[in-house]
């Protein structure tokens, strides 16, 4: 059965080419997927500690949530650690030495750096090649990447968080290729971090690890030199694993969804016009058991040959995957794809399992195909939708009616996904939602009066073959559309709140994209502001996460500067542990004014933070609102993000760059777009499959209905009537397919009015001109490229009557 | 002698409602074993229907088929594709052939559906007997509609069932080739003593069998033992064919 099976294969390896084009596909975004994420999950490996044994640093693990939604969060900076503790892991029996280590961001001659205290030099180790060790506070040794130039005993002026300081280059350490280092003494470094980040330890052998553990309690972490540089918070790779997986895993999963559907169109018509075949094996004595064996078995070994050549994909993708993400800002700077077994696993996996799902209802048919079949002409049955396909149709509905009121006060941001319900149910129950107003439309439209009969008759007669056409041109208009109108609906409303909030006549950003050092704004007396983030943990918040954005502000200095439109309470109060929520926040977490939330800091400290005022004005900027001395002390970096003006701005120093009122929106417009990008890149795959899908079955329905329409020539006929008659059915099945789609994306849109964040719906004219467009070419291409290409193939004798 | 396969009271209804069609009505026929029964009859008068419900290819709403000791109406799915196996061999009009298989391995189908090994040169003995020896290898697509046939007749043979079923075996096929494979069918009567039932509707065919019964609305109407050609054609054109 199996060597039938495998022939079958090796002679209809034709039919099977669009399934195993789309399952390479998918296999090739699952395994590249899966090489990302190896790569970001693999041992982050010893960095900058290889001489260290084992390095101790505050907790970075934030868990928010219970049970089932529990989210581990793990900060890129924990807190800092204090001499004293220093102190005394230094005198624990078996400890041979204990470094106190800390980064501290700076920037030298334009390029980013970090500074470290020398002793922490002896860790990686860099060597002096040159000169010799600091001693003095305004003594620098320099690596010789940054040094680069420099000689020593000359003047470098670094840009510290606490300024611009002028520091004299006593050596030049050997470069490594980690990251640019700077070295200061132990004390000066100190000053300008205000603590160490973690603790290098040496060890005599047999000290026992976990033993510390156990002793340090939970409020502490020990690393292992394999996984050490995760403590190094100069360590760009420390930064936005969340995001990359959450990019990550959305774009995967919604491609896989799609994928499947999209296969499962492919194999049942493979199936359908096998049912002789099927029938006569039947015939010949073939139990159920052993069509069905047949059926998998070949599904399955096209799903794993797939499967590998997404695998040889990957390798080639993974590394331009990445770049983009890296481009988007979703990767750290210098993230690298080192390829691992495991994704190719998951890739073979992942092709053969998208085949089987995709395959199920194929077998379902194949094995209700009655043996007697065989005796009879007729090949392909009447069809009629089946109330497994109908429940998976409505279910997926349902689905999107679900999303669509529970998230709609969160509708822009889940537009996508409901259109992507609704599209799949659409395409599901097409033949009933899309062939019957094809068939109308078919009747309505076209020349001459034969053309439009042929037309009409095959439109009214193949609603399944029009639906399964119709279906992924209705979800290529229905995803692309809902994405551009959300992203423009949000950013929209960003922009209307920024308007609003920011009054500053100029805003001072660092020219680097980093942050200033906070001694700017207080020099000029501005609004500096810290973003950061906190997690609040009691509270059961409806957007799914417990992690809000939030900005340090002085409220002292927000006059003429920030309007944030406070609701209740008073600014004045947001010091000590005093803040500031927005309005959605407080509504989502019903939080009312006086309520002391149970918090976690941008470096996993915890903290018990009040509320002491209400405010509206939070898109673009944050949730929350700490005093900014707060911000400054857990955040990553202890930096400004923006400092706002108020007048005349008059500051000369490195790395500022001053942007008017007007300069700011267009670099914060930029910024929007860079976030929209990341929604397009996770979008393509989806899109991509759902453009294949339209070419795939519209060869599929040029193939069935071929002997149909040669049959009419045959009958007399002209090559114009047919023609004719076929670009009726193109045009009708695309109008069709695309007034779905629209459809759609209207009713994914539907609950924007109860989204506070939303503000008016926008619909960006040009991309939706072209999202339109975009459907009707492929819908035409899709349906008449291989009707043509199949016509011109062999349009004489043969009319169908043979396999 | 007992029959090889007895129908009793068989009927056969498609369609539900108003569109119902009954395509047997109470149908009680035998078959002898060693016999070669023609079935004719008006085109839509439930040849066809008779053979799938007597072949265990179909399931009759009512009645009983017996084949040998077995009574088919009572068996699963799976016991029945086992006896098609064993029990029974097919000739169909058309579409007899897997594709994607050669000459050779559609004859051994059948055997490699019971998981059996065929020894070597079994394919190879049932063609040489159809006169498709040097053919083995070809696909169906690369042989002619009757060389297609004396194949399905080959497969036929190859696991020694009982009876062999066909349907219109020379519907498609030209005079000449039409008598090689009647020859043929006859020979396996003959000579190895099964059991045929055929569908036709050439009185010429017809009159190689031993027997030829004659449906009309689903109903058997008449039989004639010992047909010849004239004959048959004449009761036929009675029956308004
Ligand atoms: N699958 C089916 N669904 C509905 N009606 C059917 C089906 N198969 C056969 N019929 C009907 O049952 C009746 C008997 O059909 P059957 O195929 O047995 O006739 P037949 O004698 O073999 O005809 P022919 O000589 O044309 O092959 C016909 O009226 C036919 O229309
Ligand atoms: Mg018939």
């Amino acid at each position: 059965m199996l060597a039938i099976g495998l022939r079958t294969l090796r002679t209809r390896a034709g039919s099977f080419l669009g399934a195993f084009i789309m399952l390479a596909i998918v296999a090739t975004v699952v395994a590249s997927a899966g090489q990302l994420m190896a790569s970001a999950l693999r041992d982050p490996g010893p960095g900058r500690f290889a001489r260290a044994d084992l390095v101790v640093r505050a907790q970075s693990e934030v868990t928010l949530g219970r049970g089932e939604a529990q989210e581990i969060i793990s900060v890129p900076r924990s807190a800092r650690v204090s001499d004293a503790t220093v102190t005394k892991l230094a005198d624990l029996p078996g400890v041979e030495r204990a470094v106190g280590d800390l980064s501290v961001p700076v920037s030298v001659s334009g390029r980013d750096a970090h500074v470290h205290g020398w002793p922490a030099a002896a860790l990686t180790p860099y060597r002096l090649t040159e000169g010799r060790a600091p001693r003095m506070a305004d003594e620098v040794v320099l690596d010789a990447g940054v040094a680069h130039g420099v000689h020593v005993g000359e003047a470098v002026r670094v840009v510290t968080p606490a300024g611009v300081r002028t520091l004299r280059m006593t050596g030049i350490v050997a470069r490594q290729p980690l990251q640019s280092a700077l070295f200061m003494t132990d004390r000066a470094a100190r000053e300008l971090s205000g603590g160490y980040d973690a603790v290098a330890l040496t060890v005599a052998p047999g000290f026992d690890a976990q033993a510390l553990r156990t002793r340090l309690g939970p409020g502490m972490e020990v690393l292992p030199r394999s996984e050490a540089s995760a403590a190094d918070a100069g360590n760009p790779r420390a930064l936005a694993q969340e995001e990359l997986f959450a990019v990550i895993g959305a774009g995967g999963g919604m491609t896989i969804f799609v994928a499947i559907f999209v296969v499962a169109g492919t194999i049942t018509f493979i199936t359908d016009r096998r049912r002789r075949e099927i029938a006569l094996l039947r015939a010949m004595g073939a139990t159920p058991g052993q069509v069905r064996r047949m059926l998998l078995v070949e599904t399955a070994l096209v799903g794993l040959l797939a499967g590998a050549v997404g695998c040889g994909g990957a390798l080639l993708l993974a590394g331009t995957l990445a770049d983009a993400l890296t481009n988007v800002g979703v990767a750290p700077e210098g993230f690298t794809v080192r390829p691992h077994w495991i994704a190719h696993v998951v890739g073979l996996v992942a092709g053969t399992l998208v085949a089987l799902l995709a395959s199920l209802v194929a077998v379902r048919r194949g094995l209700k195909v009655r043996p007697g079949e065989a005796l009879v002409a007729a090949a392909v049955p009447q069809r009629r939708l089946g109330p497994v396909r109908a429940v998976l149709g409505l279910l997926a509905l349902g689905g999107g009616v679900t999303l669509v009121i529970a998230l709609s006060h969160d509708a822009t941001a889940y537009a996508v996904l409901a259109a992507l319900c609704f599209a799949l149910g659409v395409a599901t129950l097409s033949p009933l939602l899309l062939g019957h107003p094809a068939a109308l439309l078919g009747r309505l439209i076209g020349a001459d009066g034969a053309s439009r009969f042929l037309a009409g008759a095959g439109l009214a007669t193949g609603r399944f073959r029009v639906g399964a056409v119709a279906g992924p041109i209705a979800l290529v208009v229905a995803l692309a559309g809902a994405q551009v109108i959300s992203i423009a609906t949000a950013g929209e409303a960003v922009r209307e709140v920024s308007a609003a909030r920011v009054q500053a006549d100029h805003v001072l950003v660092a020219s680097s994209g980093g942050g200033l050092p906070p001694e700017i704004a207080d020099r000029l007396g501005a609004t500096g502001m810290v973003a950061t983030e906190v997690f609040l943990l009691d509270r059961e918040l409806s957007n799914g996460s417990s992690a809000w954005p939030a900005a340090g502000l002085d409220p002292e200095t927000l006059d003429g500067t920030l309007d944030l439109d406070v609701r209740a309470g008073s600014l004045t109060d947001v010091r000590g542990d005093g803040i500031a929520v927005s309005t959605r926040l407080a509504e989502a977490g019903d939080v009312e004014l006086g309520a002391t939330l149970s918090a976690r800091m941008a470096d996993a400290g915890p903290r018990r933070l009040r509320v002491v005022a209400i405010y509206e004005r939070a898109l673009g900027m944050g949730d929350i609102v700490l005093p900014r001395a707060l911000a400054l002390e857990h955040a990553t970096a202890p930096l400004d993000s923006a400092v706002f003006v108020r007048g005349h701005a008059d500051v000369e120093f490195p790395t500022v760059e001053r942007l008017t009122r007007a300069d700011y929106f267009r670099a914060l417009d930029s910024e929007l777009e860079d976030g929209a990008q990341v929604q397009w890149v996770v979008a393509a795959l989806m899109l991509l499959m759902a453009a294949m899908a339209v070419f795939n079955s519209g060869a599929m329905a040029a193939a069935e209905r071929r002997p149909e329409l040669v049959l009419a020539r045959l009958a007399g006929a002209t090559r114009g009537q047919i023609t004719r008659a076929q670009t009726i059915e193109a045009l009708a099945t695309t109008a069709v397919g695309i007034v779905g789609g629209v459809a759609i994306v209207m009713a994914s849109l539907a609950g924007i009015g109860n989204d506070a964040q939303a503000g008016t719906l926008v619909v960006p004219l040009g991309q939706t001109a072209f999202v339109l467009a975009l459907g009707a070419t492929l819908g035409l291409l899709g349906t008449l490229l291989p009707a043509a290409l199949l016509g011109r193939a062999r349009l004489t004798a043969n009319a169908g009557l043979r396999e | 002698m007992r029959p090889a396969i007895a129908l009793t009271t068989v009927s056969r209804s498609y369609g539900r409602g108003d569109s119902a069609v009954r395509a047997l009505g109470n149908v009680s026929l035998e078959f002898p074993a060693g016999s070669f029964t023609a079935i004719m009859g008006p085109s839509g008068s439930g040849k066809t229907t008779l053979l799938q419900c007597a072949a265990g290819l179909d399931r009759p709403d009512s009645g009983s088929v017996r084949v040998g000791e077995l009574e088919l109406t009572e068996l699963s799915e799976k016991r029945l594709a086992q006896l098609r196996r064993r029990e029974v061999g097919f000739v169909f009009q058309s579409f007899n052939l897997l594709p994607s298989l050669t000459a050779a391995q559609n004859v051994v189908l059948p055997l490699r559906l019971g998981g059996q090994r065929p020894k070597r040169g079994t394919a190879r003995a049932a063609l040489d007997r159809v006169g498709l020896g040097k053919r083995a290898r070809h696909l169906p697509a690369e042989l002619s509609g009757g060389q297609q046939q004396r194949v399905a007749i080959a497969r036929a043979l190859v696991a020694e069932p009982r009876v062999i079923f066909a349907d219109e075996p020379t519907g498609a096929l030209d005079t000449r080739s039409a008598r090689e494979a009647l020859a043929l069918l006859r020979s396996l009567v003959d000579e190895d003593g099964r059991t045929i039932v055929m569908v036709t509707h050439d009185p010429v065919a017809a009159a190689v069998a031993d027997r030829v019964v004659f449906l009309a609305d689903g109903q058997v109407v008449d039989s004639m033992t010992a047909p010849r050609a004239d004959a048959v054609a004449a009761r036929m054109t009675a029956l308004g064919a």
